[in-house]
């Protein structure tokens, strides 16, 4: 696995799906409880949720370096085909970058990744001011957040969709 | 018992410091009690649907996290093959596809990120598990599921995924999760609460048993949607009907009635009025209209028990309800109106060969796909002794009798049985109740209570008069124990000595003097132990009889019981001698038995010597004048 994708999958996967997302969903379950479990909300708030911000790095980062990590122009500076003239690997090299962007709708691709991300960026300046450390005291005012908070869920959820899309795209 | 999953995952099957956030993150969410045990969640969901045990594939080897897959094997296998009595089997298993390996710190955090085993492009370790899960003929029964994160497109086309397997994408919700559950998951049944013309009953399915297990799994995955049809091919006792409730619990229409219709016995001409109603005027006895079980069952479940007898235009009519396109129902009488009706129809029959008939081959079999065939008892033997004990604390409980543990004797042969065709869980119903009213006051079920017959597979109903078995009596020479004589007494009971066949008896020659003498030992040594306990005769009757005796009558009865006819001919070698002195010699004196000779030859076999046997006989002789 090339270091693209393992970065990819270290956010989307261990990150993203296996832990943040359901992170979110018990803390809005736990929220609706009537007696609910009050270090475990505060541990979210703290811990959890302020997470996003060093991944929403890792993902720009991904978004930025796609195009030029992932091409297959890439292979020119590879064996064997880093065997092939200066001038060919220049031209050639671009033709079949220029063929890949468009044959794989990779610039959609990254737009939808951006779109998905500021979204989601969007949702988590809205609710980091009011998900503080001791957010957990006033249960009346988490539990209006709910749907501020289902919608931050939506909207990480589509981020994972968004970059799972980039699966199949690489070259190598 | 709940529902219990198994949950392997190098995730969430580690706990560091006694804690696992992630793991009780992933059961607060999916609504799964954590009953691992590697430490204590303070956290429950405020509904439950099922336990769950977490295992992480791995072990720890000097600081370094290594896959264990025979350590993993065997821990699967002590929740399936292994498991205890009061434990249930694994419904599910969820198996993580990717492991992350390599040292770690004293908190599970990998020292160098380079350690970490990267996911695609390597050999997933939850697919070797999952290739010698299903390799095993010991764990194929086991339902499996790819509990993943990773994107379903590259896992669909990746060759190393065996064709066949069922994913679950880690991030599932708690809706999502109870659905998998209901269609892979193996496991039991809670009590059955169902409203039948209007009021509530409820029943329970017993059985853990993997036949039982699959195919309650068979109905749930047949009324997802509540608007099927189902058919139950059983042999009768089977329990075809609490299956019925099941399929109509399981469905979306759970809160709707649940009507059930009988049809075995209905004669031809009244079957299409029983089915499908009728309105005023249908015939000259129709004074008023009639609603179909159809009509009845709007919005819920109509079960059909025995439906296969039907002929022509009734049967044309059962096709139409049938078809969920139309689901019309009509009665019988002149313009009747068609009636569409929003209903899960449940169809039960014992002729299990009943599909191979021509006229059920094409039309009824496109309308009914989901045909269930559930087990014989004989296919669930790992479920008779549950049941048996329910039925057992059951009629305890009907009848005021004992509580009574059942014996290995006992249970062995109930194993052995051959239920199939011999009336199945209906038949150990009989068995247990019959066992528990005939003996109240037993403490433990033997083998001889419950009246088995050895009946081999036979296509006839269930005879209702048991032959007596021809098993050897255990009985002791030497019986030192009233229990003993309990346990002899009750084989005697059950022996059924006046339904012997007539082959039985023919072999048995010559074989009175030893059936009387057995008796009459027996009653003597009764006697003679009433008399010494009582000190009289009257209070001595009375413990023999068991109820009290006016003097005059308890003296008429001792005196019958002696002259029993031949008592006095006994020739037991070890025959006591007679205290003259005994309460026994006094009351024989009082009472002798009406021949002379016999009662020479008695003294004289008890030590009476000539001269005395001659003085009592004076002694007779003048009292009598």
């Amino acid at each position: 696995m090339c270091n693209w994708e393992a970065r990819r999958v270290a956010f989307n996967h261990d990150w993203l799906k296996t832990k943040y997302l359901r992170c979110i969903r018990t803390f809005i379950k736990r929220s609706g409880q009537v007696t609910p479990n009050q270090d475990k909300l505060n541990e979210f708030c703290r811990e959890v949720f302020p997470q996003w911000e060093a991944q929403k790095t890792i993902v720009q980062s991904l978004l930025d370096s796609f195009a030029a990590e992932m091409s297959p122009r890439t292979l020119f500076d590879k064996p064997p085909l880093n065997q092939c003239p200066e001038d060919f690997k220049t031209t050639f090299g671009e033709v079949v970058h220029t063929l890949w962007l468009y044959r794989h709708a990779v610039p959609e691709r990254i737009a939808a990744g951006r779109h998905a991300l500021a979204a989601v960026d969007e949702y988590y300046s809205h609710l980091a001011p009011q998900l503080s450390e001791n957010a957990a005291s006033d249960l009346e005012a988490l539990r209006r957040l709910s749907p501020l908070l289902q919608n931050y869920y939506d909207a990480c959820e589509a981020l994972g969709e968004a970059m799972g899309l980039f699966l199949g795209v690489r070259a190598v | 018992m709940t529902a219990r999953v198994l949950v392997i995952d190098d995730i969430y099957g580690w706990s560091w410091n006694n804690e696992n956030l992630v793991r009780d993150d992933f059961c607060f969410d999916l609504n799964l009690k954590d009953v691992t045990g590697d430490y204590e969640s303070n956290e429950l969901p405020d509904e439950v649907v099922a336990e769950a045990v977490f295992h992480s594939g791995q072990k720890l080897v000097n600081d370094e996290i290594r896959n264990d897959i025979h350590g993993t094997l065997d821990f699967i296998r002590q929740g399936w093959t292994n498991v205890q009595q009061d434990k249930p089997h694994w419904s599910l298993l969820l198996l993580d596809l990717h492991f992350n390996t390599g040292r770690v710190d004293t908190n599970g955090r990998f020292i160098n990120p380079q350690d970490i085993v990267s996911p695609a492009g390597t050999n997933y370790f939850g697919l070797e598990l999952y290739k010698e899960i299903t390799a095993d003929p010991d764990l194929k029964n086991l339902p499996v599921l790819i509990l993943s994160a990773m994107e379903r497109e590259p896992l669909d086309r990746d060759r190393r995924i065996p064709a066949g397997v069922e994913f679950l994408d880690k991030n599932v919700t708690a809706e999502e999760f109870r659905k998998f559950l209901n269609t892979h998951g193996l496991f039991e049944s809670g009590p059955l609460t169902v409203k039948v013309q209007g009021s509530e009953q409820t029943s329970l399915l017993i059985g853990r048993s993997i036949p039982f297990l699959k195919c309650l799994r068979d109905i749930r995955r047949a009324c997802e949607l509540g608007n099927d049809n189902v058919l139950l091919l059983g042999e009768s006792g089977t329990g075809k009907e609490g299956l019925a409730r099941y399929a109509h619990i399981s469905s979306p229409k759970h809160s709707g009635p649940f009507i059930p219709l009988y049809l075995q016995g209905t004669p031809e001409t009244l079957m299409e009025e029983k089915l499908f109603g009728r309105n005023k005027g249908a015939h000259s006895e129709a004074k008023t209209e009639v609603l179909g079980p159809a009509e009845l069952a709007d919005t819920g479940t109509l079960f059909i028990d025995e439906f296969g007898d039907m002929q022509g235009s009734v049967y044309d009519k059962l096709l139409r309800l049938l078809d969920k396109d139309t689901r019309e129902t009509q009665r019988l009488g002149p313009q009747a109106k068609t009636r569409k009706v929003d209903i899960q129809v449940v169809l039960a029959t014992n002729n299990t060969d009943l599909l191979s008939e021509p006229r059920y081959q094409k039309n009824f079999t496109r309308r009914v796909h989901n045909i269930i065939r559930i087990p014989s008892l004989e296919e669930r033997k790992e479920d008779i002794e549950l049941l048996a004990t329910h039925f057992l604390r059951q009629f305890e409980k009907d009848y005021g009798a004992e509580k009574r543990e059942i014996t290995d004797e006992a249970l062995q042969a109930l194993r052995e049985y051959p239920w199939a065709r011999n009336g199945n869980i209906g038949k150990l119903r009989e068995l247990l109740e019959n066992s528990v009213k005939n003996h109240k006051t037993q403490r433990l079920l033997h083998k001889v209570h419950l009246g088995l017959t050895e009946t081999a597979h036979s296509d006839e109903s269930p005879a209702t008069d048991p032959t007596p078995q021809s098993e050897e009596l255990s009985i002791s020479n030497q019986p030192t124990t009233s229990t003993d004589l309990d346990h002899l007494l009750a084989q005697l009971a059950e022996f059924n000595f006046d339904a012997l066949p007539f082959n039985e008896l023919t072999n048995l020659e010559g074989k009175l003097g030893d059936i009387t003498d057995a008796y009459i030992k027996l009653v003597i040594r009764y006697l003679e132990v009433a008399l010494q306990k009582e000190g009289k005769i009257t209070p001595a009757m009375k413990f023999v009889y068991g109820k009290k005796l006016s003097a005059t009558e308890a003296k008429r009865r001792f005196r019958d019981l002696l002259r029993l006819g031949e008592w006095l001919k006994l020739t037991l070698p070890s025959v006591t001698p007679l205290d003259r002195n005994s309460l026994l010699f006094e009351t024989i004196r009082k009472y002798p038995p009406p021949k002379q000779k016999t009662w020479d030859d008695f003294l004289e076999q008890r030590g009476f010597s000539l001269s005395e046997i001659a003085e009592l006989r004076q002694e007779q002789q003048t009292k009598e004048k």
